[in-house]
């Protein structure tokens, strides 16, 4: 049953909010008001993060409702036992605890080195394995967008037309007026911090891709792990496990690579 | 804009979607090839312009199909009323089957969590208790319960993650 509205008010919905808000939860057991299921619905047709949650805690509600809590029995600090018992115990320990004291060598005494955790260097070997771009998206124009007189479209194509002939530093040119005309179009960043990027341009690349992510859109899977790409050939570390943190949880095409990676540079 | 990007992207959210509402695989099949097909048609045509705000647009064309069809079937059988919401919709044979990858991943990842995970993301899910409610029946505080409660689900994500990993050729 829906919740009364709170008037014709129009809900904003984001990631944040539906963290915030525990909105997954209450929409799965009806406890949002009209507008709010209006507005998650909108919100996750189009984020795959928050979608990928949804289906995850869904299919958790499913099995947990299925099964019946099952806990390991709890073992008690404190269990009746007879005086024979407790007295033979007791010395027993005193026993042990005097043999090992008499008996522990010296060196043991010594309080234990203090394990720093080690930062590994990668190889550089290791690290073009890991940060090279393959393979490098394809073009799918399956859509011809763009009317006569719409010069950010024609601009794309001709980057585009370069970009399929695998002219990656030369279609950088074409893409990035594309992008001046229209900075609101996903699809120009995205194409264009991947020319940038296959051309050695990690900082333009991260610029670029970084815009893809700022908001939800059929690329931001792919632009957060070329994203991790570009901050592992900057040798930046920490910003690459960011991004692949993020790939890894929006379950995604990438997210079993992204997972590879992050465990392969967790120590750099 | 590539098309195959779009269904892609767009086809399993548009499906469970309009699936909650109608609760038949079929037909939400249908509904949900024609939604996209007229998003298609709209970007073909110049008609959608602003990319990021394809959620509300794909939620008006769906819903509209939707209500189209429930005026067509309401004439012959007592079809169900779309906005009678999600009246059971956690446990419905459809969603079960929709989510039916999923949820075998997630047993699986159940059974590695801790009892402590485990108890409260029961509370939580399997018996659709608000926070409040399982911190009151954990004797804990309210804070407490969300901060287990949102351990517990970075644990099991990660284990998700992990098992989707290897579970990769």
């Amino acid at each position: 049953m829906k919740l009364p509205d709170e008037g014709d008010r129009k809900t904003q919905m984001d990631c944040q909010k539906v963290q915030d808000l525990d909105i997954i939860e209450r929409y799965l057991v009806e406890r949002l008001s009209g507008s709010e299921v209006e507005a998650f619905e909108q919100h996750y047709l189009e984020c795959q993060r928050c979608f990928g949650e949804l289906k995850m805690r869904h299919a958790a509600a499913i099995e947990l409702s299925h099964q019946p809590i099952q806990l390991k029995p709890a073992r008690s600090w404190w269990t009746p036992v007879s005086w024979q018992w407790a007295l033979a115990s007791t010395a027993a320990a005193i026993l042990i605890i005097a043999g090992v004291l008499y008996l522990r060598p010296v060196e043991q005494a010594r309080a234990p080195e203090r394990q720093i955790a080690v930062v590994q260097q990668p190889s550089a070997a290791v690290l073009e394995q890991l940060a090279s771009i393959n393979p490098i998206p394809l073009y799918l124009p399956g859509v011809v967008r763009g009317v006569e007189g719409d010069a950010a479209f024609i601009k794309f194509q001709q980057g585009m037309d370069l970009y399929s002939m695998q002219k990656y530093t030369e279609a950088i040119g074409p893409l990035s007026e594309a992008a001046r005309l229209d900075p609101s179009r996903p699809n120009i960043a995205f194409y264009l911090g991947i020319s940038q990027l296959v051309s050695g341009n990690a900082d333009a690349a991260i610029e670029q891709l970084s815009k893809v992510t700022a908001r939800e859109n059929p690329y931001s899977e792919e632009s957060h792990w070329f994203l991790s790409k570009a901050y592992l050939k900057k040798r930046s570390f920490a910003l690459a496990r960011m991004e692949l943190r993020t790939v890894a949880s929006l379950r995604g095409p990438h997210s079993a690579m992204a997972q590879n990676v992050l465990e392969q540079i967790q120590n750099f | 804009m590539d098309e195959a990007r779009i269904i892609e992207q767009y086809r399993s959210p548009v499906l469970y979607f309009i699936l909650r509402r109608v609760r038949d695989r079929s037909a939400a099949e249908e509904l949900a090839q024609e939604t996209l097909l007229i998003l298609i048609q709209a970007m073909r045509e110049n008609r959608v312009r602003e990319e990021d705000k394809l959620g509300a647009y794909i939620f008006g064309i769906a819903k509209n199909l939707i209500f189209k069809r429930y005026r067509l079937q309401s004439r012959e059988t007592e079809a169900l009323d779309p906005d009678s919401e999600a009246a059971g919709w956690v446990n419905h044979p459809e969603a079960e089957l929709f989510l039916d990858e999923e949820r075998k991943q997630v047993r699986r990842a159940l059974d590695q969590l801790s009892d402590q995970d485990r108890e409260i993301l029961h509370h939580s899910f399997g018996e659709n208790e608000g926070l409040e409610e399982v911190a009151s029946r954990l004797g804990i505080p309210y804070a407490s319960a969300r901060k287990r409660k949102s351990r517990a689900l970075e644990r099991l994500r990660k284990i998700l993650a992990r098992m989707s990993q290897k579970g990769r050729p």
